[in-house]
């Protein structure tokens, strides 16, 4: 079958980030996406970082050119266009919130930035410190969502994060630290997701997936693309060879 | 007719000119329809069609019937702070120099918005989600009469939008054809005895296609070329 799939970092296996460490883009091969292509042919229009409006016009654009489409849907308020970097080429980064606005700026990778794209990413930056409308960024993304299922009824839309879409992709990684023994004392009304997020560094993880992790996925995705309407059966516990700081370091 | 009214300040009856004295109210056409209907006005100057979509959701149930004013693309969703929206680079500047030099907060996010304007806005997005609003305004309520303001809305090109009114009359005061011209207008005039950016007289004229437009239950789509005045166009605009 000819599949599309849209999407951020947790879809997309080329992100420039593995660019430019060979070791990441060794493991690049193992994650979900790239492997859907050994039983299908797949176009994979993910990039990291990037807004679910960004994917939005690119589904416009080819979803009809697919038999089915998978749209990892990402979390709403990222910046909705992606940024260009003269010293990067053609490559395209995305803008998820403040800090990775502050990551580029501080010219890390071989990003050197010109005036104009210090002053565009100075203005996405402050725009999420002092300008941002929580309320507005949700009711856009809810807006986005009813036009891929307006165009495309029969999308499978995965969401990032579980939520009202269904379960999300990071509860493959909260039943791993589960694995690992791991308790997840999380605030009052922060989801399990952020407590993770907020305390460990993924090492070496492409699109924030273990092997094991990416293996469990395809195998849903494959059951997804059989049988559409997405609904997997997580193991509540998913083990690794490894432990845990195999995969992750603690944030100090 | 139990008719609400909601837009940006081609429908905000109260919105004042640089003439203090000038009472904008009793002219506008919201104020004229109001003669022969019940009339509830949520039009605010400067505001985004988010803002009147807000407004249109938690209030249209309790009208027979809806005239939405299809603001520009672009506007900041949310006031700033209390009436005070960034709807263009010049009204941000305009508040940036106004306001409190002591509100350092409100300069900062002022200038932020400001600053999203010039370097970091996407007009591709801006119009997507003006379109979807615009789809979820009809599929709420389908007998809404859409009326463009400046007629930067895609799906409403071919409707004729408010500003045709202003237009005519301006070409009727001063004679040059270039009002007709959407590309090639004159020089801005400021306005003094004016509502809704119109003269009585265009808000007249324009009262009367929202209340032929109620009967068909649909927005009429042409415009007078020239509207009559009674008084030259210093009386109206500096």
């Amino acid at each position: 079958m000819n599949i599309a799939i849209y999407g951020d970092s947790y879809a997309d296996w080329s992100t420039p980030y593995n660019y430019y460490s060979p070791e990441l883009r060794d493991r690049a091969r193992s994650t979900w996406s790239y492997l859907l292509q050994e039983y299908h042919s797949v176009t994979n229009y993910s990039l990291q970082g990037s807004s679910l409006y960004w994917s939005l016009r690119l589904f416009e654009e080819s979803h009809s050119s697919h038999d089915r489409v998978i749209f990892v849907v990402t979390n709403w308020g990222r910046y909705p266009d992606v940024v260009q970097f003269s010293s990067t080429g053609d490559r395209l980064w995305g803008v998820t919130g403040h800090e990775q606005a502050e990551f580029y700026l501080g010219n890390p990778y071989r990003i050197r930035l010109t005036d104009l794209e210090r002053l565009r990413l100075e203005a996405v930056r402050d725009y999420w410190v002092w300008a941002r409308s929580k309320e507005y960024e949700l009711y856009t993304h809810d807006l986005f969502i009813k036009r891929i299922r307006e165009l495309r009824p029969d999308a499978e839309l995965i969401p990032i994060d579980s939520n009202s879409l269904g379960v999300g992709l990071s509860e493959y990684t909260l039943s791993s630290f589960r694995g690992w023994g791991q308790t997840l004392e999380s605030k009052e009304g922060y989801k399990e997701i952020k407590v993770v997020r907020d305390q460990w560094h993924g090492r070496g993880l492409v699109c924030h997936l273990t092997d094991r992790e990416h293996l469990l996925v395809l195998n849903d995705m494959l059951k997804v693309i059989d049988y559409p309407g997405w609904n997997p059966t997580i193991p509540t516990h998913i083990y690794h060879d490894q432990p845990l700081d195999h995969y992750y370091t603690r944030r100090k | 007719m139990n008719i609400a009214i909601y837009g940006d300040s081609f429908a905000d009856s109260s919105f004042k000119t640089a003439l203090e004295s000038w009472d904008p109210v009793p002219t506008a056409w919201p104020t004229l329809l109001g003669l022969e209907h019940n009339v509830k006005n949520y039009s605010r100057a400067g505001t985004s069609l988010y803002w009147s979509y807000k407004q249109f959701l938690s209030t249209h149930l309790s009208h027979d019937r809806v005239i939405f004013l299809i603001t520009a693309v672009g506007r900041w969703p949310n006031p700033i702070e209390d009436l005070c929206f960034g709807n263009s680079l010049e009204a941000l500047d305009h508040h940036i120099r106004s306001v409190d030099p002591g509100r350092e907060d409100l300069i900062k996010r002022l200038s932020v918005v400001r600053d999203w304007y010039v370097w970091a806005r996407d007009y591709s997005y801006e119009q997507d989600i003006h379109e979807l609003i615009l789809r979820e305004i009809v599929r709420t309520r389908p007998d809404t009469i859409l009326i463009p303001t400046v007629g930067d809305t895609a799906s409403l090109r071919g409707l004729s939008p408010i500003t045709d009114w202003a237009r005519a009359s301006l070409f009727s005061l001063t004679g040059d054809s270039r009002w007709h011209d959407h590309a090639n207008t004159p020089p801005l005039l400021t306005e003094l005895r004016t509502s809704c950016h119109m003269t009585p007289e265009a808000n007249r004229s324009f009262s009367g296609f929202v209340s032929e437009s109620l009967k068909l239950g649909a927005w009429s789509s042409s415009p007078p070329k020239s509207i009559t005045h009674s008084e030259p166009l210093s009386y109206y605009y500096k």
